[in-house]
């Protein structure tokens, strides 16, 4: 038997259920007390001929010592449907009678509840109205036991591995959140970075795998290439690789003051080393001299940015030789356009859309799904991404060189749950300010 | 630099996470003052004979207990029995609002998935089986949110009142603080999380009560707190965007129409918002 919600209902006067309402009712805003010993609920129908199924979420009036549950009975005017007994806040389900559902757009249901208290009896407060049972929200349902009336596209589940790094990580949780895959597609993500002890599907997800997305890089040295080992001859396997842009960070480089900080910062206080800044780090000179002292040197030093951009852009085109999606046209002709990375090798939302589509493309999984929906989906899914929250800033000078049209002074870059500007971080990073995740 | 002093132990709700977040990377109290965390909203029976037990409480010196309206219950009791004696007992206020999302009703899809949009919205959750294609969801939305919007200065004067009633159980008080500048500036993401502002006063006045923190470090410490928090946006994970309609009847001054407010790992618009949870979308965590 298969569900589908139909209607959902809302308690209250800022809900949906207002002329559901008849006799024996208190409305507040958010939700309805049942009052007296019987209340009417109109409840609306669509009027088709399903079977539908009455769920209501209700929160008694209990009072320890003198009333542990409250009874509800609900009838109809052909006789009784359900009982029950509620100690606590409820979901209760029932299933409405075919008779009285068929073909109409309304049902009345009679809700008896005995056990009222006053709360003016046990409580110091005015209110002396006789509650029993506070609706809060339900829905209608309806079934089938047919399941290609609520379901008609459903097919065989697919097993996708998708072994790797954060890329992958990422790759495998869209794959994994789209609702056209659901039932279709089961996503199994292998961090293959964190070397031997890193968890792995069963053998036989792993012994029936119809596709595997493997990211390289890292793998070696890990158990990954013996489990792959147990991969079906005829899994449709997909290597691709994190891309990595340096061009907009060009004073990128070590610090000899980045280790890691247990407990605290695990990855390094600021992971991503600042040359310049970090030759900066010994002075002892009030904020808007560092400031400057940064803006001179970087000023002075900056490298070729166009020759930067070369060389990212042969690197891009040596994984686009070597793996199986392409990505080097796709960076080159959108990066001014879009933000395509948030950090050195952390994608966007759209470069890490232009990534799954990649492997999607002429896979199995196309043969599962609508193409035009799962793109839909993708942009649905990927709306607003921040990704890990790590935006190393973009020196003004690299953005107004390369033309960004997404960037534009005084921006602020999340970092973690802070909001910083270039100069504000770049501050922080040559005093090596603690920062709170 | 002072020897160690002990432990400040934080019965809270997920406020009292933010205290110690805060307060553990301070540096000038890296390696001399430890901070735990007991989640008041959490706690079970099992808890107290498994996690805070005798070694759990033994360097405890303060507690920062915030307060709930109602009877002490049986895990704040608990709580006090395990203290160890001479401890300082510091109390404070929770901080929430529930005038700044007045749709915040009830939805039957919490009942069997509670943790996907916990932030509910009845209005959205009424919109959510009907098929609309999303500016006509939104539009209906809109329509029926401002229909139906209710008396806010009334939810305020009631919001007003609860903070004024925990300030009275406290030895640190914030209602009038909050009712000064929740116009200016945001203060809340959600019904119950906080941006770093009230986290930042209500630990600075925390710091300022407890006697083991000499009055000599007060100011330093007040910069730290200020370096870590200033630009820092508090409880973020899940932020509920504001109904410009509260924002103009609430008058509230930091209002942006445009804002994009983060949840989990997206930053989304109100119109975005609403669409999603109507739709009861997945996200990316």
């Amino acid at each position: 038997m298969l569900e589908r919600s139909d209607a959902a209902f809302i308690f209250g006067s800022l809900g949906n259920l207002a002329e559901a309402l008849g006799e024996g009712w208190s409305v507040e805003d958010n939700y309805a007390w049942a009052v007296g010993e019987e209340s009417r609920l109109h409840l609306p129908l669509p009027g088709d001929v399903s079977r539908y199924v009455l769920r209501l979420t209700v929160q008694p009036l209990v009072h320890r010592g003198l009333r542990d549950a409250q009874r509800l009975s609900i009838d109809t005017a052909s006789g009784p449907l359900a009982s029950f007994r509620i100690e606590r806040q409820t979901t209760i389900e029932l299933a409405l009678p075919i008779e009285l559902t068929r073909d109409n757009r309304r049902i009345e249901l009679i809700l008896r509840h005995p056990d009222a208290l006053r709360p003016s009896d046990f409580k110091q407060i005015d209110d002396r109205r006789l509650l029993s049972l506070c609706f809060m929200s339900g829905t209608l349902t309806r079934q089938s036991d047919d399941a290609f009336e609520l379901s008609a596209e459903a097919a065989p589940l697919c097993h996708l591995v998708v072994a790797g790094g954060d890329l992958a990580r990422q790759i495998a949780n869209v794959m994994a959140a789209l609702p056209v895959l659901r039932q279709r597609v089961a996503c199994h993500f292998v961090n293959t970075y964190q070397g031997r002890g890193a968890a792995v599907p069963p053998a036989e997800v792993l012994q029936s795998a119809a596709l595997c997305w493997e990211q390289s890089g890292g793998n070696d040295a890990a158990e990954w290439s013996g489990v792959r080992g147990m991969l079906p001859g005829d899994c449709d396997v997909r290597r691709f690789a994190s891309p990595r842009m340096g061009a907009l960070w060009p004073f990128l480089g070590a610090d000899k003051r980045l280790v890691p900080e247990l407990g605290r910062y695990g990855g390094g206080r600021y992971p991503f080393g600042d040359r310049v800044g970090a030759s900066l780090a010994h002075l002892q000179l009030p904020d808007d001299i560092v400031r400057l002292s940064y803006e001179i040197m970087t000023e002075k030093e900056m490298p070729d940015l166009d020759a930067l951009l070369a060389a990212d852009r042969a690197a891009w085109r040596r994984l686009d030789a070597a793996y199986d999606i392409n990505v080097a046209d796709f960076i080159v002709e959108n990066f001014r356009r879009y933000r395509l990375f948030f950090a050195p090798t952390s994608p966007s939302g759209a470069l890490l859309r232009h990534a799954v589509e990649q492997l999607v493309a002429g896979s199995p999984i196309e043969a599962l799904c609508d193409p035009a929906t799962l793109r839909r989906e993708l942009d649905f899914l990927l709306t607003g991404y921040i990704g890990r929250r790590e935006e190393l800033p973009i020196h003004p000078h690299v953005a107004r060189r390369f033309g960004l049209a997404w960037w534009r002074p005084g921006m602020r870059y999340r970092w973690h749950s802070n909001h910083w500007t270039f100069e504000e971080y770049t501050l922080r990073y040559i005093r090596w300010t603690p920062w709170r995740p | 630099m002072a020897s160690v002093s002990g432990s400040i132990l934080i019965y809270a709700n997920c406020q009292g996470e933010e205290l110690l977040r805060t307060g553990t990377f301070m540096p000038s109290l890296i390696g001399r003052i430890g901070f735990k965390w007991i989640p008041l909203h959490l706690v079970t029976p099992e808890d107290w004979a498994t996690r805070y037990g005798a070694n759990f409480m033994a360097d405890v010196t303060v507690l920062w207990e915030q307060v709930e309206a109602g009877p002490p219950s049986e895990h704040r009791q608990e709580l006090h029995r395990r203290l160890p004696p001479g401890c300082q007992v510091v109390r404070f206020p929770p901080y929430n609002s529930l005038c700044l999302w007045p749709f915040s009703g009830n939805d039957p899809r919490l009942a069997t998935d509670p943790m996907r949009y916990p932030w509910s919205d009845s209005v959205a959750a009424a919109l959510a089986t009907e098929d609309l294609s999303d500016d006509a969801l939104f539009e209906r939305y809109m329509q029926i949110t401002t229909q139906r919007m209710p008396d806010l200065e009334r939810r305020l004067r009631m919001d007003v009142a609860r903070w004024q009633a925990a300030d009275a159980m406290s030895d640190i008080q914030s209602a009038t603080w909050v009712e000064q500048r929740f116009r200016d500036m945001k203060l809340f993401h959600t019904a119950g999380h906080l941006t770093a502002a009230p986290i930042a006063y209500m630990l600075r006045q925390l710091l300022e009560r407890t006697t083991i923190i000499p009055r000599s470090e007060l100011r330093r410490l007040r910069d730290e707190i200020d370096t870590l928090l200033r630009l820092h946006d508090g409880q973020d994970f899940e932020s509920v965007p504001i109904h410009p309609l509260v924002a103009e009847r609430l008058r509230l001054r930091f209002y942006d129409p445009d804002a994009r407010y983060r949840w989990h790992a997206h930053e989304w618009t109100l119109r975005e918002y609403i669409l999603h949870y109507a739709r009861w979308a997945p996200y990316l965590s």
